[in-house]
């Protein structure tokens, strides 16, 4: 790649302060790609930078008109309306948690080699969430001050209490028609303890399902270890039976359909396209490429699980290059952390995709409920939990909502999930679109704050980005068209609870 | 001296010592750029004038909490060295940021935590007795007024 | 009986709360004997219950420097 030479394009004592608003760039391709605090985007050549910053653009010049309607000529900008928009973008700053994710048990009938969670073997029922910390914990995620919430069931394997499942979901439906909000309810299992008439009341109640398929069968069976049977073919079985009962239900199948997540491993870098096609044929129009994360046995397997970031940058390129291709080829499909990017980016809708916004997640976003009444700031919080490490533990059910959310934890996690408190992110110019996780810092880096330069987690993101720019700076009208469809937010409406009745 | 220096390193009692000039960064730098190491070393922190008394360098005593070789006290120290580096330009732009940051936190929190309910000082309303004036705003003015005159 | 292991921590460095913390931390393992002198708090450390498993004194300078820190933090300047 040509590299222009930058001090020789730009000279510090010509440049015009107040000509443009303030912005960061970056080399894509022979260009620079532009944002400003606001989002807003532009490739510009070389040569057009330069006008930008020395203020020598004149309004006749179609590049004045361009960067003035994308907010980056100071003398344009229409303050009142961008601050609205702003707000609207930054919405989640005045809401609290949304996502309560409820670890029901820590029993597990499988044995997956990288499993974040700490879990036991089916026997051990005194792991299990009880009825009382339930109520108290559903109690905790109603008091959120956020208009919608979601109770995610996780586990271990959530099916193994049942029970505790049904009474939350009856117990927070009969809350809601007090508290009136948008309720969802959402369940994290590997479906090995389904049955016709669980399945009846799941659907019955709204639940929406999710589970997780490593790709291929052997690949699936080798790391998600299930002793009574085939674990591929159980798992499977009921996504195509749940995919069914949706179709009976008159719901689209194009909106609805079980989630299923992957977790890379070593082995399975390999055969990306193994792991697209994978899910094609089990009817997922969207994968979620996860790298394996430093939480959990995930940290005490890596030595023969794991890989390098630089790897998993390599097996994502392929992935997503391949479900382009399969795009161009009429196959409608996508990946989810590229269109949660490109959501921000194209289409300036803010997905709240906890990870991945400023400030993060953390608390104000999230909380992660223990079967014994501990609550933790994330899910990745009760990780490093499992893992011996009480850091994340911002109280429990004993405490009082606001205790949780005005904690001197809460407010030192939300600092540090900030951007503009970050060295390389304040400069960065993917800032108004990225975000991090103060526990994934912590895990790898040792303080909550982390060094992004040398942050895989910085690296990882910051590598899609730069990806999904310079596929969009090449991008031609089909392939336009293509991420606008991944960008496209059709909400599953059906899934809320409908007037909390 | 501006760099972290590593001063020895002892094999055997697993051990290293490293220096740096203590004006190159604050206290607090160096507080939490040992903070970070604490999973993995013991640390132990000292300052030592130098000699003539102009000026002083921190030294940083680390014993591993693993076997070290001579390629694990390079990566730790240099993971130290960029960590102090990484701390000074934090507070730097914490500081320059200060206001915006300041804005966005309390916004998010206040967002999130809603406005306070009366059942939030339930706990401190037990402990307060409803004729306990600690403020002393149910004393009469004239009271209050004629106490500081006889005070003045 | 001569000491064990000797300690020098810094006084602009620990704080005397925070070495205090880790005494009633760690007092059920060994004795511990701190004095002020010059510039240092020096803390010596004797009759280490032979039972204790690990580095009591790496424990030790961990569990102070970490509560000078946190103390430091919450004290107002």
């Amino acid at each position: 790649m040509d590299q222009p030479d930058l001090t020789a394009l730009i000279e510090l004592k010509k440049v015009k302060a107040g000509f443009a608003v303030p912005f960061n760039h970056r080399q894509i391709g022979s260009d620079y790609l532009v944002t400003n605090d606001l989002g807003d985007w532009a490739f510009v050549t070389p040569q057009e930078l330069q006008k930008l910053v020395y203020g020598t653009i004149q309004k006749e010049d179609p590049l004045y008109s361009r960067l003035a309607k994308r907010n980056f000529i100071a003398a344009e900008l229409d303050i009142a309306a961008q601050a609205q928009r702003w707000r609207y973008k930054n919405q989640f700053l005045f809401y609290g948690p949304t996502l309560h994710a409820f670890v029901l048990t820590a029993r597990c009938n499988f044995g997956c080699q990288y499993c974040h969670s700490s879990i036991v073997g089916m026997h051990r029922t005194d792991t299990d969430m009880s009825i009382e910390v339930a109520e108290r914990a559903v109690d905790m995620a109603f008091q959120s001050t956020s208009p919608g919430i979601t109770i995610e069931f996780q586990g271990g394997e959530p099916l193994a209490n049942w029970d505790t499942l049904q009474h939350i979901v009856e117990y927070a439906r009969q809350k809601n028609t007090l508290a009136g909000k948008a309720l969802t309810f959402s369940l994290v299992s590997n479906l090995s303890l389904m049955t016709e008439e669980r399945l009846d009341y799941l659907l019955d109640r709204k639940v929406q399902m999710c589970t997780s398929v490593d790709g291929p069968r052997e690949l699936h069976n080798k790391h998600r270890l299930y002793r009574d049977a085939d674990g591929f073919e159980v798992t499977t079985g009921w996504m195509k039976r749940i995919n069914e009962r949706y179709i009976e239900l008159g719901l689209d199948p194009n909106l609805y359909r079980v989630e299923a997540l992957p977790t890379v491993t070593r082995v399975m870098l390999e055969r990306p396209r193994d792991l697209v096609d994978t899910y094609l044929e089990l009817g997922c129009r969207a994968i979620f490429l996860r790298k394996l994360d430093p939480f959990g046995f995930a940290a005490r397997t890596s030595k023969h699980l794991g890989y390098s970031m630089e790897q998993f940058i390599s097996f994502y390129t392929e992935a997503v290059d391949y479900i382009i291709e399969l795009n161009r080829q009429g196959v409608q499909v996508m990946e989810r952390n590229a269109a949660i990017m490109l959501s921000k980016i194209i289409a300036d809708y803010e997905p709240n995709y906890l990870d991945l916004r400023s400030p993060g997640g953390a608390v104000i976003g999230q909380l992660g409920y223990h079967p014994d009444g501990r609550i933790y700031s994330s899910d990745e919080g009760r990780f490093v939990s499992s893992m011996g490490d009480e850091a994340f533990c911002i109280g429990s059910v004993d405490n009082t909502y606001r205790e949780l959310m005005t904690s001197a934890a809460t407010r030192a996690l939300v600092i540090a999930g900030t951007n503009l408190s970050q060295p390389d992110c304040v400069s960065c110019t993917y800032r108004p679109y990225c975000g991090q996780q103060p526990e994934y810092n912590y895990k790898t880096q040792g303080t909550i704050n982390g060094r992004m330069r040398d942050s895989t987690w910085c690296r990882k993101h910051k590598y899609i980005f730069d990806y999904l720019a310079t596929k969009l700076h090449e991008a031609d009208e089909r392939d336009l068209a293509m991420f606008d469809r991944w960008t496209t937010n059709r909400p599953q409406e059906h899934f809320l609870q409908a007037d909390g009745s | 001296m501006a760099k972290l220096k590593l001063e020895s390193f002892d094999a055997e009692n697993n051990t290293a010592l490293l220096s740096l000039d203590s004006s190159v960064y604050t206290l607090d730098v160096l507080y939490g750029a040992a903070y970070a190491l604490i999973d993995r070393a013991y640390v132990l922190l000292d300052k030592q004038s130098r000699e003539g008394g102009k000026g002083s360098r921190f030294i940083v005593h680390l014993r591993g909490k693993r076997k070290l070789n001579k390629d694990t006290i390079a990566n730790l120290s240099g993971e130290f060295s960029n960590e102090l580096l990484s701390q000074a330009l934090r507070r730097k732009v914490v500081k320059q940021n200060g206001a915006l940051i300041e804005e966005i936190v309390t916004q998010a929190i206040a967002g999130a935590a809603g406005a306070a309910l009366p059942q939030d000082f339930a706990e401190e309303e037990d402990d307060l007795d409803f004729l306990d004036d600690p403020l002393g705003i149910a004393v009469p003015w004239e009271e209050k007024f004629s106490k500081n005159k006889k005070e003045s | 009986m001569s000491a064990e292991i000797k300690l020098r921590l810094h006084r602009s460095m620990y704080m005397a709360q925070a070495i205090k913390d880790a005494i009633g931390i760690f007092e059920d393992f060994a004795r511990f004997e701190m004095k002020r002198q010059d510039d240092h708090y020096n803390v010596d450390i004797h009759d280490i219950d032979p039972e204790v498993d690990g580095d009591l004194a790496g424990e030790f300078c961990n569990f102070a420097l970490a509560h000078t820190i946190e103390r430091k933090r919450k004290t107002p300047k």
